[in-house]
């Protein structure tokens, strides 16, 4: 099976008539590529590589199922377009077309997620993968999904590392921001106990609670913000987010941290490191370690 | 977490029924985005709404993991709603299928304020009129 695209460029004002006129001819769905939600998500996430084009013009694109009559349908999709131009609801462009190969699309994602070795004990392991343990290997079970934290972006790897000859048995870790859970659920497999995680986001707590679940590992996963979670003093303090947020925490990590405890930061790019480390001296949180991976760092400080 | 950004799909799905097939096989796919996970999630989603067209932004973040917000129906979706019926005219010129009345258009306008640009009301209701005439549908 095979399926022709057909993607027309259109002025916003005609995105609606067009996304119709191209659903009714698919009997499905279709994309908008629309510059605008690359605008409107820049304040919300690090956004760093999306060029957003002309915000007056979108993309509409739909995929027409090669069988029955394909230039038949192409002919009344080309119709339905003269009727919106007539109409003036602003240019709609000639479609283009192309050809594109039916996929196992349901699968193919799954090519790039492999059994993962991260330090020297822990192994990420997709649920349709195999891997061989060897002696004194920790397995995280995980597969990547709607919630950060896949083991494979560096700001996660630089901490699963750090966790490895940070967590000692028994120690008390508090998760700020725990997404996936991978660094509670490390933490727990490395032996800590009791491990809380946290995050703002419902859909984070579920898929957290889920992966805890899978992993046969205790972790208290709850909603909310750090400083209103009530918790012990802690041994351990890990925050994968932004800098901006783990300077705006640095006042309640400390308070909710036992003297000598330890505070395992990241998701800081390369160009925030002397600010948050400057910001973790003066709540006195002392930098011990600093480590860089791919422009990304991640700070272990200890409280004084 | 550190969440940086490497892709924003938009995409309208008939509510409950997203496959892996197109569009969402295509879109994102070359994401490497776990498809099945976000057909369940979406499908569970919009179960409440089925027959309506939800159209989902997608975010996929550099680690391939993603999240989704849900939008408010297309115009033309809600039209063919407001009037009962299930195609737009071929030939909108010639041939009309159905007529708002202008308070129908007021109540699409205000479903759709959130997301579309306009700068108030009257301008949002006259997107939601364009929309109409291009489907053979009359607006008061």
């Amino acid at each position: 099976m095979r399926y022709l695209e057909v993607a027309i460029r259109c002025q916003r004002e005609a995105a609606d008539a067009v996304g119709n006129a191209v659903a009714e001819l698919t009997g499905g769905g279709y994309a908008v590529d629309d510059p605008m939600d690359i605008i409107q998500n820049r304040a919300s996430w690090e956004i760093t590589d999306l060029v957003a084009g002309d915000p007056a013009w979108v993309v509409v694109k739909g995929w027409l199922a090669d069988e029955g009559d394909v230039e038949g349908a192409r002919i009344r999709l080309e119709e339905r377009l003269a009727s919106i131009r007539e109409l003036g609801l602003g240019t709609v462009e000639a479609p283009a077309y192309s050809w594109v190969q039916e996929e196992d699309w349901a699968n193919a994602w799954k090519a790039y997620f492999k059994p993962t070795r991260v330090g020297e004990r822990l192994v990420i392991i997709p649920s349709w993968e195999t891997f061989e343990l060897q002696e004194g290997d920790l397995p995280l079970h995980l597969d990547p999904g709607m919630a950060f934290g896949t083991g494979t972006h560096p700001t996660t790897s630089l901490c699963l590392r750090r966790l490895e000859s940070v967590v000692t048995p028994g120690m008390r870790v508090l998760d700020v921001g725990t997404g996936s859970g991978i660094l509670a659920i490390a933490s727990a497999r490395l032996g800590a106990a009791p491990v809380v995680g946290i995050d703002i986001d419902p859909v984070a707590v579920r898929v957290a609670k889920e992966n805890a679940e899978r992993n046969g590992v205790e972790i208290d996963v709850r909603a909310g913000t750090l400083d209103q979670v009530e918790t012990d003093e802690c041994d351990l303090i890990i925050a994968n987010i932004i800098a901006s947020i783990i300077i705006e925490i640095l006042p309640d990590v400390a308070s909710r941290m036992k003297k000598g405890g330890k505070f395992l930061a990241s998701g800081i790019i390369a160009e925030k490191k002397q600010a948050v480390a400057d910001a973790m001296t003066a709540t006195w949180l002392l930098p011990v370690e600093i480590r860089e991976e791919g422009g990304w760092v991640a700070i272990l400080a200890t409280k004084a | 977490m550190a969440k940086k950004v490497t892709a924003i799909v938009k995409l309208a799905l008939p509510a409950g029924k997203a496959t892996p097939a197109p569009p969402v096989g295509p879109a994102l796919g070359q994401h490497g985005v776990n498809i099945m996970g976000f057909c369940k999630e979406y499908n569970e989603r919009t179960k409440e709404q089925a027959g309506l067209v939800i159209p989902v932004e997608i975010t996929v973040f550099e680690d391939r993991s993603f999240t989704f917000i849900l939008k408010t129906p297309p115009a033309a979706v809600l039209i063919k709603k407001a009037l009962g019926i299930e195609t737009a005219s071929g030939t909108p010129n010639k041939k009309k299928v159905g007529k708002l009345t202008d308070k129908q258009v007021e109540e699409i306008a205000k479903i759709k304020m959130p997301d579309l640009n306009a700068a108030s009301m009257e301008a949002a209701k006259s997107m939601v009129r364009g929309t109409a005439r291009s489907m053979g549908v009359e607006a008061e």
